[in-house]
């Protein structure tokens, strides 16, 4: 289970943990690198939907909070720098994947991995009952809606949905108000259910 | 409670946020609303699905010996790309808003004219002159007021009055 990073005392612990390791305690950054690394990896999958794509920005941007550690500051909430920096580098490669398109590696390794394609999710030899099929279509067709949805309204959605992040630390993360937030998340929805609507 | 309060509280009312009466009011609005019902249908499923969706895929099994192979990769740096690194780390690096408006008025302002007047002005290019007089095609700076914000700036870098 992923801890909940979002409460005070998480909080006041990265607080202790960031200031020894900007004093030069090396093994501290172990803690942290262990404390987090599911859940930016969690953060960079949901965005841009490759495990390998997500494993490696986790890690950029660990070596970031390894190497940066001085432009942290302390007294600020580590887990919403460290999330805010994972959504920035996890748009930058889908940004850049659509404009320059899928790259052949990507094209290579989607082959090996599971649930990336909804073709592959369709091609299962498995047989099915036709009530599975229809909700597994439909699961396909969601997620290709989500995965469509403006970046304004998906980052909210991946984070407040998936990674059960409050509303107030998505706030901090994105740098938006609550109020902007709820309106997002409502817009968001409202999109999703159109959809579904459509196939209810 | 009519169809706009609703459709607002639905995802709330999915979620069991909302109060008791509240939430026995849009019962009893769904009880006779096909519209708002089939909302509320399709509120459930999507919130099915994307509990589901949840777990999300394990870590590679090598994901964290990768990642300290590339910590111990950079620890084996040469010396001096360490330090250039750590004294960037101390020095804040402007934002591109900042470092953009520093090269605009890096090519208008000063004595000689900056540099744009040097690269591309098609006038000869006199001493202690601003950059606006030659980009704008005019040996003076025609309809600027004197008593103005850009007068003002004209004449402290040129020495001109533009008027």
């Amino acid at each position: 289970m992923i801890q909940d990073t979002s409460s005070d005392g998480s909080a006041e612990e990265d607080r202790m943990w960031i200031s020894v390791f900007q004093e030069g305690e090396i093994s501290v950054f172990g803690r942290i690198f262990d404390k987090y690394k599911s859940r930016v990896v969690n953060i960079a999958f949901r965005i841009l939907r490759e495990k390998s794509a997500a494993e490696d920005i986790a890690q950029d941007v660990f070596i970031k909070v390894y190497e940066k550690k001085y432009r942290f500051d302390p007294n600020a909430r580590f887990s919403t720098w460290l999330y805010r920096v994972t959504v920035n580098a996890s748009l930058d490669v889908l940004r850049k994947k659509k404009f320059f398109g899928p790259s052949l590696n990507s094209v290579l390794r989607r082959g090996g991995e599971k649930n990336s394609s909804p073709l592959e999710m369709l091609a299962d030899p498995a047989p099915r009952s036709d009530e599975k099929m229809e909700k597994e279509e439909l699961k396909i067709l969601l997620q290709k809606e989500i995965d469509g949805l403006p970046e304004g309204l998906k980052i909210p959605l991946v984070l407040h949905q998936f990674e059960e992040l409050s509303y107030q630390e998505i706030s901090r993360i994105l740098n938006i108000s609550v109020k902007a937030v709820e309106r997002r998340l409502y817009r968001a929805r409202m999109r999703l259910r159109k959809v579904l609507r459509s196939r209810i | 409670m009519n169809c706009g309060q609703v459709q607002k509280k639905i995802d709330r009312w999915i979620d069991s946020r909302l109060g008791e009466a509240e939430a026995d009011m849009l019962s009893k609005h769904l009880e006779g609303c096909p519209a708002c019902a089939g909302e509320a249908e399709s509120a459930r499923v999507l919130k099915e699905f994307l509990v589901e969706g949840r777990p999300a895929p394990d870590l590679s099994p090598g994901f964290d010996a990768a990642f300290w192979g590339k910590i111990a990769a950079r620890e084996r740096r040469p010396r001096l790309r360490m330090l250039l690194d750590v004294f960037e780390d101390l020095v804040p690096f402007p934002s591109v808003p900042q470092l953009a408006g520093v090269l605009v008025a890096a090519l208008f302002v000063g004595a000689t004219g900056g540099a744009v007047s040097a690269g591309i002005a098609p006038f000869p290019i006199e001493s202690k002159k601003s950059a606006v007089l030659y980009l704008s095609g005019f040996p003076h700076f025609k309809g600027v007021p004197q008593p103005s914000l850009a007068g003002t700036y004209i004449e402290a870098v040129s020495g001109e009055n533009p008027s």
